[in-house]
């Protein structure tokens, strides 16, 4: 199981439901993460952690009934990068969230 | 009537009209300058303890012995030959019916040399059975046997440029030591393929029925072990003068925790041929630097693509190749691409390819492999 979290100072460490994601890490330390999640109820909590860093992990994972969060059995974190954008897509019936993040 | 035997053979030249010739013995001398012309009489016995050269023989050959060197020996084979053997050195050995045509076309069932033996060109109908060489075959890369049944080809030193398509099942392939420039298309399987030696610029090699091929591909960093994973799908594309690029894509995240580890490595991908848990041919398609890995998914699937650039190597000894099972041709603007469901493992950018009048400069290949299956692509540009 994958899983998303957000984290920034001052907030509580979000977690987001990932319907898809991509990850690439460079040889010379550049890393990319973008998260796409259709939870438009999150869209306030993730706007507020902006400034923050999404982390994404890879693992056996438990999902809380009704919460957006996880527990990771012997979680691998893959990448941690730093927000640089959140984008916000809407149509007659879907929505969704992308954000973006990058590291050097 | 007993049969007559000459033992000074220097000068001779004879010529025999509807009688039988045998057992001729040069003794420790040579052939040489001998000029014979049989018409549809057999030849038994030649021997020639000093060799010979420009050596006719038109009729079925018993046995043609040397303890000395055949150079330029000229054999046309209507019927079946025993053995032809050289413990010295054979300069130049051509078979042919007639005229340019270079074949035997009844079984064969030895063709041996425990010395040298170059430029042998043979083609065979029907079963041979066997080819060996004990000593060095320095260019026995002429030997072809189209729809025959070999029993065996063994070699016990170094046999390079041996040419060799079969479309019936071979019952065995041995190589004590290494076989250079083995051009092998197997349409059917072998019984065995047993390979204790290496085997370089093995060509071809497509096995359809009763063996199983797979790619591998395995993870190499300093200071950890190899790590081995699945891959669905590869692709590698080679430039003439340019850095190649090389991509894996592996399933699932089930490897993830190996390949972050490795990171700093490189991947290498190889073709195995097996036969249960028993690997027959193994050779390697790539070795790229990890430069990238990519990690894409969603909630129920996700895959991780490692992709790098190696730096161009210099072709040196440029290569003349036919290229095989080719199911699509492209012309567009002057630039011709071949795609064949043959890979030539030993293609490089730079050689010359060959297909059906078309001859260009490889300047592009490109391997792919996927669920789709797998193609060798070849690009003029």
């Amino acid at each position: 199981m994958v899983i998303c979290k957000m984290t920034m100072a001052g907030f509580s460490d979000l977690m987001i439901p990932i319907n898809t994601f991509q990850v690439f890490k460079r040889r010379n330390g550049t890393i990319g993460v973008q998260v796409t999640t259709r939870r438009f109820d999150l869209s306030r909590a993730i706007a507020d952690r902006a400034s923050g860093y999404i982390v994404i992990s890879v693992g056996a994972g438990l999902e809380r009934a009704g919460l957006p969060e996880y527990i990771l059995a012997a979680p691998t974190e893959i990448a941690t990068a730093k927000v640089t954008r959140i984008r916000i897509d809407e149509g007659v019936q879907n929505k969704s969230i992308t954000i973006q993040a990058k590291s050097n | 009537m007993a049969l007559l035997t000459f033992n000074n053979l220097t000068g001779l030249d004879v010529s025999f009209n509807g009688e039988p010739f045998c057992n001729i013995s040069a003794g420790t001398s040579s052939l040489e300058g001998l000029d014979t012309a049989y018409n549809g009489e057999p030849f038994y016995g030649t021997e020639a303890g000093g060799g010979g050269s420009d050596i006719e023989i038109q009729a079925p050959a018993g046995i043609i012995t040397t303890g000395g060197v055949f150079s330029k020996i000229s054999v046309c084979f209507s019927m079946l030959p025993g053995v032809i053997a050289a413990s010295a050195n054979c300069g130049e050995i051509k078979t042919y019916v007639s005229g340019n045509i270079i074949a035997i076309r009844p079984e064969a069932g030895t063709v041996a040399a425990s010395g040298l033996v170059e430029g042998i060109k043979v083609v065979i109908s029907l079963p041979v059975g066997r080819v060996d060489a004990d000593g060095w075959c320095g260019n026995v890369a002429k030997i072809t046997v189209v729809r025959a049944l070999p029993g065996e080809i063994s070699a016990s030193v170094v046999v390079s440029g041996i040419s060799y398509k079969i479309s019936a099942p071979v019952s065995q392939i041995v190589s004590g030591a290494g076989i250079s420039g083995l051009l092998c298309v197997l349409a059917a399987t072998p019984a065995t393929v047993l390979l204790t030696g290496g085997i370089g610029r093995c060509r071809h090699l497509s096995v359809t029925i009763g063996v199983q091929r797979r790619y591998e591909c395995k993870i190499q960093c300093v200071g950890f072990d190899d790590a081995i994973v699945p891959i669905s799908a590869f692709t590698s594309r080679q430039r003439d003068g340019s850095p190649s690029y090389s991509e894996v894509t592996i399933p699932g995240l089930g490897y993830i925790t190996q390949i972050l580890k490795r990171t700093d490595g490189y991947f290498r991908v190889s073709v195995i041929i097996a036969k249960g848990d028993e690997t027959l041919f193994r050779e390697d398609i790539f070795t790229s630097p990890i430069d990238t890995m990519t990690v894409t998914g969603n909630d129920r699937t996700q895959t991780i693509m490692l992709s790098g650039n190696r730096p161009a190597s210099e072709n040196t000894g440029q290569q003349i190749i036919p290229i095989r099972g080719v199911n699509y041709r492209r012309l567009s603007n002057g630039e011709i691409s071949l795609r064949s469901v043959v890979t030539d493992l030993y293609l490089k950018p730079g050689d010359t390819v060959i297909y059906d009048g078309d001859s260009f400069t490889a300047r592009t290949i490109t391997y792919s492999f996927s669920s789709v299956g797998c193609f060798m692509e070849v690009n003029s540009r």
